[in-house]
């Protein structure tokens, strides 16, 4: 049976989802909704059959439809996922789940109550190099991991100061916007639960930023294991494209440096890593989020652990308010 | 007195083992001796040292073709030694470099300098009432070609203003912990050369400390959360892992990461090397200069008087109060201010 799926929100990242959902078999894009209408009509443009409107209520009333993917800002993650659950509606929806931890509670209960799959876009955990480090992990080749080092580095901010990011009431701060990758993947390798977290932050694009663009998050984990998670959008240069793994474990340790996974292009405007293909992370995760809803597989991410990771940004966002250290309340 | 040769006499002052570990012989002793800078004297150690202590000193004194001399001042009122090499236990640290500055003669002395801040302050105070004698305590760390480079590049401006630093300093290779903790053993290092490369210093700290590989009491691996001032933040971790095969050897994991207004800078202490496999092995061969020749250099230096010092007691202070509001970091699980820490003895 063909799975009818809607998008809401059609920014940035929904293309990400709508090119997934475009290579994906067995589903069809009944349509989007989005607030600008210019915005949904542009996203389904050349997809036959597709729909769009400016009205949330609309699309879920839509009848072929069976799920949705939720891309809006994530100040609206709550009213707009209890509405797909009220629809009765299967939910892929962006990270964070919710800005507070009383939101996500909600989410998870309602998605829960009614039987429907609920999985959170923690799109790290697709990517090859997420999957090899934990596949790694699970051989016990380096024993119980004790530190885990995880640095994303990049120096792009967000377009203008008009992005939705960049507003701590919009996006709850840039712990819970995009710190939250990080804690997820860590907390997913390590397959233990967080203690408390400490958030050391930085405002380096300007001193009038409202989020800090960079931090750094020290994790404790209630088997003994520490890790220090760096996420930043203010290095420099711009194009500054840095990942950085590294795991200590009780016997070895994994080690994947910044240049593992590309090549280097060295160019008369600097040197940088050859582009790689970001899609598939998107790509595995659709695909996974579906498998669920048919009942083929377990979802890759549950409710709880979406809503853990949610719980864990709020302390560290709490803890860059306080510069104390935050238990973290799972 | 320079010996006649031009070369600066050095005593060798106690051959102790300290937490289990003969520094004096395995670290200090190969590089003084081929230093071609430095003459080697005599060996000594205070008159009321441990007997097997005077027996051991004598023993090395005799494989070395040195006298010993079981008498420190009389030692140290040799004209012919002008350093002198401090391995002594850390409960006779005090006394020893009371007496090295009160013979206005020059001291490296191995780390940790002390294990609190009152015996810091003590051998400060020493000093102070000798201008002219150096104290160089051993943190070789901070001269490896490395962090040496980083450090040149972040005080030339080239990152434009740091605002953060981030390091490994996970040595591969042990059987156990340093009884001390690797905490105070290897922490000094990483904590030292941060501070030198960014020329800062130290406001709070978090940290988590644990004994994750050798169990029993000692620490054996460490993660420290730094605030310095003007809000640059940093972390390293530090510890000694049973890593067996690392590519790097024993040298293990250390590396250094400094971001700025204007760049990064990223150095790997593994480096230089070059890279050697087959036969079923793989390893990364080291050809840079070793990082204590590099301290005895400039402190040898230091003491013709050709170089400032660019280390001395205050740095070993600096570093140790970090530690020590560390273990408080970790034990009550919060960020502790080093002014709140000041008291620690």
């Amino acid at each position: 049976m063909t799975l009818g799926i809607g998008v809401i929100g059609t920014g940035f990242v929904a293309n990400m989802h709508l090119a997934a959902l475009a290579k994906l078999p067995g589903v069809r894009l009944v349509g989007v909704a989005d607030l600008d209408p210019a915005r949904a009509r542009a996203a389904v443009s050349g997809i036959p059959d597709a729909r769009w409107t400016t009205s949330v209520a609309e699309l879920l009333d839509w009848p072929d439809l069976d799920a949705c993917i939720v891309c809006t800002p994530n100040d609206t993650h709550v009213e707009i996922g209890l509405a797909v659950a009220t629809a009765r509606k299967h939910l892929l929806i962006e990270k964070p789940l919710a800005i507070s931890v009383d939101g996500a509670d909600v989410l998870v209960d309602a998605f829960r109550q009614r039987g429907l799959i609920l999985m959170a876009a923690h799109t790290h955990r697709f990517y090859d190099y997420g999957r090899t480090v934990k596949r790694t992990i699970e051989s016990d080749d380096i024993g119980t991991p004790v530190y885990v080092r995880l640095a994303i580095l990049g120096g792009w901010i967000w377009p203008d100061w008009r992005a939705w990011v960049i507003d701590p009431r919009r996006s709850g701060g840039h712990v819970l916007h995009n710190g939250i990758h990080l804690l997820d993947l860590a907390t997913w390798w390590v397959g233990d639960e967080p203690v408390s977290v400490y958030v050391q932050g930085r405002k380096e694009t300007s001193a009038e930023l409202a989020i800090f663009d960079y931090l750094s998050m020290t994790v404790r984990y209630r088997n003994g294991c520490t890790a220090v998670l760096e996420m930043s959008r203010g290095n420099r240069p711009r194009t500054f494209s840095y990942r950085d793994v590294f795991i200590q474990g009780t016997r070895g340790a994994i080690r994947l440096p910044w240049d593992a996974e590309h090549g280097i292009a060295f160019l008369e405007g600097g040197t940088s890593l050859l582009p790689g293909d970001s899609q598939i992370g998107f790509d595995r995760e659709v695909g996974s989020w579906v498998a669920s809803i048919r009942g083929e597989s377990a979802p890759a991410i549950t409710g709880d652990e979406a809503r853990r990771a949610v719980a864990m940004a709020v302390a560290g966002e709490n803890s860059l308010r306080t510069g104390r250290v935050q238990h973290v309340g799972c | 007195m320079l010996a006649v040769d031009g070369r600066l006499g050095v005593l060798l002052v106690s051959f102790a083992s300290v937490g289990g570990q003969a520094h004096q012989k395995s670290m200090y002793l190969p590089v003084l001796r081929a230093h071609p800078g430095l003459q080697l004297v005599a060996v000594a150690d205070e008159s009321d040292a441990p007997e097997d202590q005077h027996a051991l000193n004598q023993r090395e004194a005799d494989a070395l073709g040195l006298p010993y001399v079981a008498d420190l001042d009389a030692a140290l009122g040799n004209p012919r030694v002008d350093v002198v090499s401090v391995c002594c236990p850390f409960e006779r640290r005090v006394a020893v470099l009371e007496r090295v500055a009160a013979f206005g003669k020059h001291a490296l002395v191995d780390k940790p300098l002390a294990l609190s801040l009152d015996a810091c302050d003590a051998i400060e105070r020493s000093f102070a009432n000798a201008p002219g004698s150096v104290c160089m305590p051993a943190h070789h760390y901070r001269f490896h070609p490395a962090l040496r480079s980083a450090r040149a590049a972040v005080a030339g401006g080239s990152i434009g203003l740091p605002w953060a630093a981030h390091a490994e300093f996970i040595i591969a290779g042990g059987t156990s912990a340093w009884p001390l903790g690797e905490l105070v053993n290897f922490g000094l290092y990483s904590v030292d050369a941060i501070r030198a490369v960014l020329g800062l210093e130290v406001q709070s700290v978090y940290a988590s400390i644990g004994s994750v590989f050798y169990g029993g009491g000692a620490d054996d691996f460490s993660v420290l959360a730094l605030n310095f001032e003007h809000g640059v933040v940093a972390t390293t971790s530090i510890g000694r892992a049973p890593t067996t095969g690392h590519p790097n050897g024993y040298g293990g994991d250390r590396r250094l990461r400094v971001m700025g207004s204007h760049g990064t800078v990223v150095v790997d202490a593994g480096a230089p090397s070059l890279a050697v496999y087959g036969a079923g092995h793989a390893q990364q061969r080291y050809y840079g200069t070793e990082s204590l020749r590099a301290l005895i250099d400039h402190f040898v230096a230091v003491v013709r008087g050709q170089q400032s010092p660019e280390l001395g007691i205050r740095d070993a202070r600096a570093a140790l109060q970090v530690v020590l509001a560390a273990q408080v970091a970790a034990r009550e699980n919060r960020v502790v201010e080093l002014q709140e820490e000041d008291g620690i003895a």
